[in-house]
């Protein structure tokens, strides 16, 4: 054989098999990988939020410098009242970075708590701002001073005495840098995130696509926007028939979060469709809620099945067969917690809407 | 006279000196059967100078003892000065420091089979060293461990005295530092002549005991500066040796009058830590400290009349030796103004020190009629 | 030489011809992951399975890869199973993962596995490769076990995060710093020179 070719036609087969083992072996570890990282995440999150608490992922982008910044604070409401903000927070430490994950009451003005989610500092030293053994009842006496610390006009930190103020709190001996460090990144990025947060207005969520509100109500109508208790809902009218309500839900579903707009008879007798705006869930399986390319007919057909659904009772849903019943659908095989997410979060806030339209 | 005529006779020479000499016999022995195992180590014994060398035969009064144990007496005045100060813990720590290296070098001797040389005196200087650069509350277990590293790995790995690139004190403070960060910076404001400061600390009796920042650190994290006269008498924080500035200069002046230390190092070092940081002061006073507190606090007295002057671990020629103190003057004023931790005698000794093969060698005086690379090549 | 036997060719990768203590191969995770013993464990488990796996694969294709790209050849499979411990040990142990951070992906340019593909399975049958690279495998693990028990007992008073320690005992925390790794692997390896020196004599 030509030698040329011998050497083209190994290397492509090795790399082409090689290619084929991890992709697969992707697709395998990948969930596991990411539901990993957003357990890690989600753990940090209700760690420092007060307990029983919902929690929702906002997203603000800043323009600072022609640079678009991202920012994620994660709303903690009890019932309709915002009870805090978390948000990551990251800075460097004395040898390292450090990441924080940071909790505060919604008018800013005091601390919740503060977790530590990465650091490595000087083992022994810097590494006390997370565990201290010196101190044997409370290992994290450090970070603990930071619940209900008030953060105006800034926090400080004093040496080797107790602090005397409700903003200050003490530094570890030996350990000053690190410590200084924390409560330098704490004083300017919380005031950073109460910048952002305020600049687009603390309640306000992302507006919708009105394409996305029109797709899921009856053609040719006139939207009016309705908002109360924090909940917003599109009216849809032709003359002076109320035709249908259409309003944004949102929660959690395998590995993200999935917002979804859904559509509604006025009398709330009827579902007139469902339209998912945003998930990111294991691609090529919870992804199919929204495109299923195995359906070539109708990729879209699982939120389709939720058109002219009869709402008398809860939706539900069955496996791997056809729905019996006109208020059941079909969920998708192997990505049944995507499609129970869905099923959920449409019988809840339909209730919602319809309980604070009855109101 | 030829090489193969030469073997035989130092050979010859060197076994009957050694019979001569009141070692135990089976030094002796195991010396004779090996006369060319290391001449290194009878080089540096002024009882076995048998070496055959060309002319001139000029013969010193200087030896390794000689020059070791005058050193020692030198750094006395700054030992006497901290067991004043810091009361009969700084003398503990004095004894268990010196002891352990003791007892270290004679394993080595013995593990490596390289003959006694405890009682050339130098692994009785480094322990007394190390000790000095100690704080007070140290506790005794680390110095002891302190005082094995610096003879194990700071000098008897290398091959013994003379071949060490770093000076081992600087070397097993620097292990100890990074061991024990916490203790290693914890200190005590000494008690003035009250021998009682140890046994109050051992009965705990005392929980008084003030503990309290070195200067540099009330600079560096507080911005609280110290008045002169107590830099220069000692009665302020810091480790054991590194008080009293005055200590310390009554000692390095008379090795630098005995010629056992290189005047241009403490001059160079001292002389560019002044310079510089007088200048950044001049610039911004309110910022930077003043010049007179940079030379007088933490260990650069100590640093720059024993530590950096270690005739193993410094350059040979003039020109080398100036560099080699201005680029230990520049890192420390680096390490203390804008570095992390407050005092940075040890790591700019230690840094300079690795140059000092290189500034060695780069700073050979060219010897007469030596021709020069390039004018060769063209 | 004399052709070694198939038990030679597993046992002398524990001892006489070491990886680290007498090749001095693969010191860069050797120092830098031996923080503590299960860090040290799961490296030299993670580089045993690649190296077993690339060994068997190697030498299975030792005659079909071209002399020309052989190391290109050699690279994309142990890549391909370095990948595949690295997605495993994420999945299935995020926390060693995590600790092991960068270095599992290393695995890869680790010279030891390279050495052994270029010096030995390109070479020899699969079963003499698979020998060869277990037992250099385990006499990696093994090296690295040590050492790591030593930093972690020394530098946190912990062996596999058991208290081991008396109580007063303070941790020497330049064991878990990187000249704590110098330090201890000079040791090591001074430790196996002089029982070779003995052995010989």
């Amino acid at each position: 054989m030509n030698n040329t070719a011998k050497i083209i036609i190994v290397l492509t087969l090795i790399t082409l098999i090689s290619g084929a083992v991890l992709a697969v072996l992707d697709s395998y570890t990948k969930p596991r990988i990411d539901a990993y990282k957003n357990k890690v995440k989600n753990e940090a999150i209700y760690e420092v939020l007060p307990q029983n608490v919902n929690v929702t992922t906002m997203k603000k982008t800043v323009c600072t410098n022609d640079e678009n910044v991202e920012y994620e604070f994660y709303e903690a409401k009890k019932g309709n009242q915002v009870v805090g903000y978390a948000f990551q927070v990251a800075g460097g430490g004395f040898q390292s970075e450090l990441v924080m994950m940071v909790s505060v009451t919604p008018d800013f003005s005091e601390i919740i708590k503060v977790k530590i989610l990465a650091q490595v500092e000087t083992p022994g030293l810097g590494t006390k701002i997370e565990d201290d053994p010196s101190n044997k009842p409370n290992p994290a006496w450090f970070i603990d001073q930071f619940k209900g610390l008030k953060i105006n006009p800034e926090i400080s930190y004093v040496k080797n005495v107790k602090p005397s103020k409700n903003t200050e709190i003490q530094a570890i001996t030996g350990a000053t840098i690190s410590s200084a460090a924390i409560v330098r990144i704490l004083n300017t990025e919380i005031k950073k995130a109460k910048a952002v947060l305020l600049s687009n207005g603390v309640a306000e969520k992302n507006e919708p696509d009105k394409e996305d509100i029109l797709a899921v109500l009856p053609k040719n109508v006139e939207i009016q926007k309705i908002e109360e208790n924090d909940l917003v809902i599109y009216q849809a009218s032709k003359g002076n028939d109320i035709l249908a309500y259409a309003f944004p839900a949102s929660c959690e579903g395998y590995q993200s979060e999935i917002s979804l707009m859904i559509g509604v008879k006025a009398d709330f007798s009827e579902i007139l469709g469902v339209k998912v705006i945003s998930q990111s869930e294991t691609p090529g399986w919870g992804t199919k809620i929204v495109n299923d390319p195995a359906n070539e007919n109708n990729p879209c057909w699982f939120v389709d099945q939720f058109k002219g659904v009869k709402i008398n009772s809860d939706i539900s849903f069955v496996v791997n067969k056809k729905p019996e019943n006109k208020s059941g659908v079909q969920a998708i095989t192997g990505a049944t917690v995507s499609s129970a997410a869905v099923v959920d979060i449409v019988n809840t806030s339909i209730k919602e809407a319809q309980a604070l339209l009855n109101k | 006279m030829t090489e193969k005529n030469q073997i035989p006779e130092e050979k010859k020479e060197g076994t009957a000196a050694e019979a001569v000499t009141e070692n135990t016999p089976a030094a002796a022995e195991s010396e004779a059967a090996k006369p060319k195992k290391d001449p290194r180590n009878r080089l540096f014994r002024s009882d076995r100078m048998t070496i055959v060398a060309p002319a001139p035969h000029a013969k010193g009064r200087n030896s390794v003892p000689r020059i070791m144990y005058t050193v020692i007496a030198a750094l006395l005045p700054a030992a006497v000065m901290s067991i004043l100060l810091f009361g009969t813990k700084a003398m503990v720590t004095l004894m268990v420091a010196v002891f352990a290296a003791m007892v270290a070098e004679f394993a080595c001797n013995k593990i490596m089979k390289t003959g006694i040389t405890v009682d050339d005196g130098s692994a009785i200087l480094t322990g007394l060293l190390l000790a000095l650069t100690l704080p007070p509350t140290f506790p005794i277990a680390g110095t002891a461990l302190g005082a094995v590293v610096v003879i194990v790995f700071g000098k008897q790995v290398f091959g013994g005295l003379g071949a060490n690139i770093f000076n081992p004190a600087l070397l097993g403070r620097a292990f100890l530092q990074a061991s024990f960060p916490v203790k290693i910076t914890t200190w005590t404001l000494p008690a003035l002549g009250g021998s009682n400061a140890y046994y109050d600390l051992v009965t705990s009796k005392a929980v008084d005991t003030v503990t309290g920042a070195t200067p540099l650190g009330l600079m560096k994290f507080e911005g609280i500066g110290t008045h002169l006269k107590p830099l220069l008498f000692g009665n302020i924080g810091g480790c054991l040796g590194e008080t009293s500035a005055i200590a310390i200069l009554i000692g390095g002046l008379v090795l630098v009058i005995l010629k056992y230390a290189d005047w241009r190092i403490p001059l160079s070092y001292i002389g560019t830590v002044f310079l510089f940081s007088g200048a950044l002061w001049l610039i911004d006073p309110a910022a930077y400290p003043d010049p007179l507190f940079m030379i007088l606090s933490g260990g650069l007295m100590l640093g720059a009349f024993f530590m950096a002057t270690d005739m193993v671990t410094s350059p040979v020629t003039p020109a080398g030796t100036w560099i080699y103190g201005i680029g230990m003057g520049v890192i420390l004023v680096v390490i203390r103004i804008w570095g992390g931790l407050p005092e940075g005698v040890m790591y700019s000794i230690l840094f300079m020190n690795g140059l000092v093969p290189l500034l060695n060698r780069w700073t050979r005086p060219k010897y007469f009629g030596e021709i020069q690379e390039e004018k060769k090549k063209s | 030489m004399k052709e070694k036997t198939a038990i030679q060719e597993f046992v002398k990768g524990l001892w006489d011809e070491n990886p680290v203590l007498v090749s001095l191969l693969g010191l860069c995770p050797t120092l830098a992951v031996t923080v503590s013993a299960i860090n040290g464990l799961a490296m030299g488990l993670a580089a045993t399975f690649v190296l077993v796996c690339s060994a068997f694969l190697v030498s299975l294709l030792r005659k079909a890869i071209p002399n020309q790209v052989r190391i290109a050849a050699y690279i994309v499979i142990i890549a391909t199973f370095v990948t595949i411990a690295d997605r495993f040990l994420a999945a299935f142990t995020p926390d060693i993962s995590k600790a092991l951070g960068p270095f599992i992906p290393l695995i890869i340019v680790n010279c030891i596995i390279l050495g052994r593909m270029e010096a030995f399975a390109s070479k020899n049958g699969i079963g003499r490769s698979l020998l060869d690279a277990l037992g250099m495998g385990l006499g990696f693990t093994m090296t690295l076990l040590v050492l790591s028990s030593i930093r972690e007992i020394l530098g946190s008073g912990t062996w596999f995060g058991m208290d081991v320690m008396w109580g007063s005992f303070s941790p020497w925390s330049v064991m878990i710093l990187p000249p704590g790794a110098f330090l201890a692997l000079g040791c090591l390896i001074a430790g196996a020179n002089w029982i070779n020196n003995r052995r010989k004599a």
